[in-house]
């Protein structure tokens, strides 16, 4: 009897192609439509997720530039400290750099630099820990240029703030004393370091200065070489929420902007890449996954509604096959081949199309083929064959041949 | 042997919480090769006994037994087995299936009984002959007349050589001439050891039967006895 079921539902099929072949191909396209746009945005979601763990622990470096000369740093000591103060969630690895260049006998020349640096800094940059040092009174010296501080090495280009001269203790210029201690006795990490463009930079050509030190007064720029850098960064603690990171980055360069009008503030070229990345990977993930759930939608509730239409069209049929001897269950399956069978070749050919093209493009567009989608793939196109069961079983549950034969009677 | 026995027969349908009596105290037998004519007028529950007897319906109380056995307590499955198996139908409005030709028409009631396909070819296309419509095997109802028609759902409820064939008004929808013919085809397939049971309004069918019943009132009442 089986193999009079199947014949005769594919006979049926054959007899109604016209409504079988469309939505065949509706269920192909929107398979392999669902497929891709799944693969899409499982692969979206991957990298969405770890671009989202890369930004809590990402150093967000900010790209100062003046927007037209100024004599003002573009940011201050007070400032830093109601930046600090309103975002106590995030640290600030602030720098103010100047540049000297030296010669130990004439014939060389060496480059050093002098860092006004805060807390968050020597925590951030230099793995070390002192609270206080960004007001306090304790600068760090590298060995090399320690000559030039202490006189034995000649100045060549550049500005030595005279509180540092000649070593020992000195007065600054805010009235407080300087002791320049030896780089040694920080306890660096390492003895070199890399921060915003500065790549593997020795301590030993290095003076670590109290950002409170630090006076543009003092020692106004000749030439645009020797006018201080300043390196400011923002971290967020590693377990904070993507989205809450990238809104509070962008509330500080707000505010930094309002705060100095002659400079300008913004996110460098890796941090630009990751925040393009993160809203492009969000958009495309949700656009994909939005794609995928109106295709969805659109297949499934045409199925439903061919479905019921078949089921009028074969009620009749099913009341006299019934007073033949079928029983309920045998004309449910037959009527279940012949609404499913049809859409879920369909289905399986695209899940198989999909697979295609994505095998086919994954390179070129960057796609991970992901087993979730082509297994969301493949349960998708056997879900016609779930819908109509579902659809078709309330509908058998209802069916009283007696009455439709009855109703049918002349 | 008898086939069917009906003893103290009711039909009632529930209208809210007004019980609606089709008939009642119905008590009939149906032998092997019996014919029986059962008439009445319009919606005195002639289709109704017929479908209960065709084991198409059941009984609201009373006792139905097929070759002995009371049907009550069989399902709906068990049911579908006996119609498929022991019974044919023969409707007024003929109800081929229309997607199928008239071949695959005869053939379905084979293949819910699980006939083997070449066996169930063969005999499809003995019985189109028998009816007369060998030459139209592969023509679908709608490329048929109305008797033609007909003639193919006599052929299918032949299909599995049932004891009995009910028809309700087969010749309700053909002119005189088909009707005739129908007519013909059902006496002589009775003569050939078929039981029929037919509802009919026609008079001259109705005269051919071996034994005729009116329902009236609910009653079911013999010609020629005492009440009838
Ligand atoms: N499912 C049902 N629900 C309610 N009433 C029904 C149902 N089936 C039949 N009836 C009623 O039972 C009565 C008998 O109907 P039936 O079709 O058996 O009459 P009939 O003798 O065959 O009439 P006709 O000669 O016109 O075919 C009618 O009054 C009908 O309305
Ligand atoms: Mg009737």
């Amino acid at each position: 009897m089986t193999g009079y079921i199947l014949s005769k539902s594919l006979l049926m099929i054959r007899r109604r192609w016209k409504v079988h072949l469309p939505l065949a191909l509706q269920m192909a396209a929107g398979v392999a439509v669902i497929h891709v746009c799944a693969a899409l945005w499982v692969s979206a979601a991957e990298e969405y997720r770890v671009i989202r763990e890369e930004i809590g622990g990402t150093i967000w470096n900010i790209v100062i530039t003046p927007e037209q000369p100024s004599s003002r740093p573009p940011l201050d000591y007070e400032q830093y400290a109601m930046l600090k103060a309103r975002f106590p969630e995030a640290s600030f690895p602030f720098c103010i750099v100047r540049t000297v260049h030296y010669t130990t006998d004439g014939a060389d020349v060496r480059t050093g630099r002098l860092l006004y640096a805060s807390d968050d800094f020597l925590a951030s940059v230099l793995q070390k820990d002192r609270p206080g040092f960004e007001r306090g009174n304790a600068a760090y010296a590298g060995d090399d240029i320690r000559g030039l501080l202490e006189g034995r090495y000649r100045l060549i280009f550049g500005h030595v703030p005279p509180e540092l001269g000649a070593g020992g203790e000195r007065e600054g210029e805010s009235g407080g004393r300087l002791s320049v201690l030896p780089m040694d006795e920080l306890g660096a990490a390492g003895d070199r370091f890399t921060h915003h463009d500065l790549a593997d930079w020795p301590l030993d050509r290095t003076v670590l200065l109290p950002l409170a030190f630090y006076d543009p007064s003092h020692a106004p720029p000749q030439t645009p070489e020797n006018a201080a850098v300043f390196w400011l960064s923002v971290r967020f603690d590693r377990g904070m929420d993507a989205d809450e990171a990238i809104g509070t980055f962008a509330q500080i360069l707000g505010l930094l902007a309002a705060w100095n009008e002659d400079w300008r503030f913004a996110a460098d070229a890796a941090g630009q890449r990751l925040l393009g990345g993160y809203e492009a990977l969000r958009d495309g993930a949700a656009a994909a996954g939005g794609v995928a759930a109106l295709g969805l939608a659109i297949v499934l509730i045409g199925l439903s509604a061919v479905v019921q239409l078949l089921f009028l069209r074969r009620r009749r049929a099913f009341a006299v096959c019934s007073a033949c001897g079928a029983r309920k269950g045998v004309l449910f399956a037959e009527m279940l081949l012949e609404a499913a069978l049809p859409s879920c070749a369909g289905g399986v050919a695209g899940a198989g199309l999909g697979s295609w093209c994505l095998s086919a493009w994954a390179d070129a567009v960057g796609v991970r083929t992901s087993p979730a989608a082509a297994a969301g793939a493949a349960v998708l196109a056997l879900a016609p064959a779930m819908l109509a069961a579902g659809a078709l079983a309330s509908r058998f549950r209802r069916l009283r041949p007696l009455e439709i034969l009855r109703g049918d009677q002349a | 042997m008898t086939l069917i026995e009906l003893t103290d027969g009711k039909k009632a349908f529930r209208d809210g919480d007004r019980e609606m009596i089709v008939f009642d105290r119905v008590g009939l037998r149906i032998d092997a090769g019996d014919f029986v004519a059962i008439t009445g007028r319009s919606g005195s529950g002639k289709s109704t006994l017929l479908h209960i007897l065709g084991c198409m319906d059941r009984l609201t109380s009373g006792t139905y037994r097929f070759r002995g056995v009371p049907v009550d307590g069989l399902g709906d499955a068990e049911l579908a087995r006996i119609r498929g198996k022991h019974f044919g139908f023969v409707f007024q409005s003929f109800h081929l299936i229309d997607e199928l030709t008239a071949l695959q028409n005869v053939e379905a009631p084979m293949g819910y009984a699980g006939v083997p396909r070449r066996e169930r070819r063969g005999r499809a296309l003995e019985l189109l002959r028998r009816v007369g419509l060998a030459d139209k095997a592969g023509h679908y109802p709608s490329q048929l007349s109305g008797g033609q028609q007909q003639r193919v759902a006599i052929a299918r409820a032949l299909a599995n050589g049932p004891d009995v064939i009910f028809a309700d008004e087969p010749t309700g929808s053909l002119d005189r001439r088909n009707g005739e013919r129908i007519e013909e085809l059902l006496v002589e397939l009775n003569r050939q050891g078929t039981a029929l049971v037919l509802v009919t309004h026609d008079e001259r069918l109705a005269s051919r039967a071996h034994r005729r019943f009116v329902l009236e009132d609910g009653r079911l009442l013999e010609h020629g006895s005492p009440g009838g």
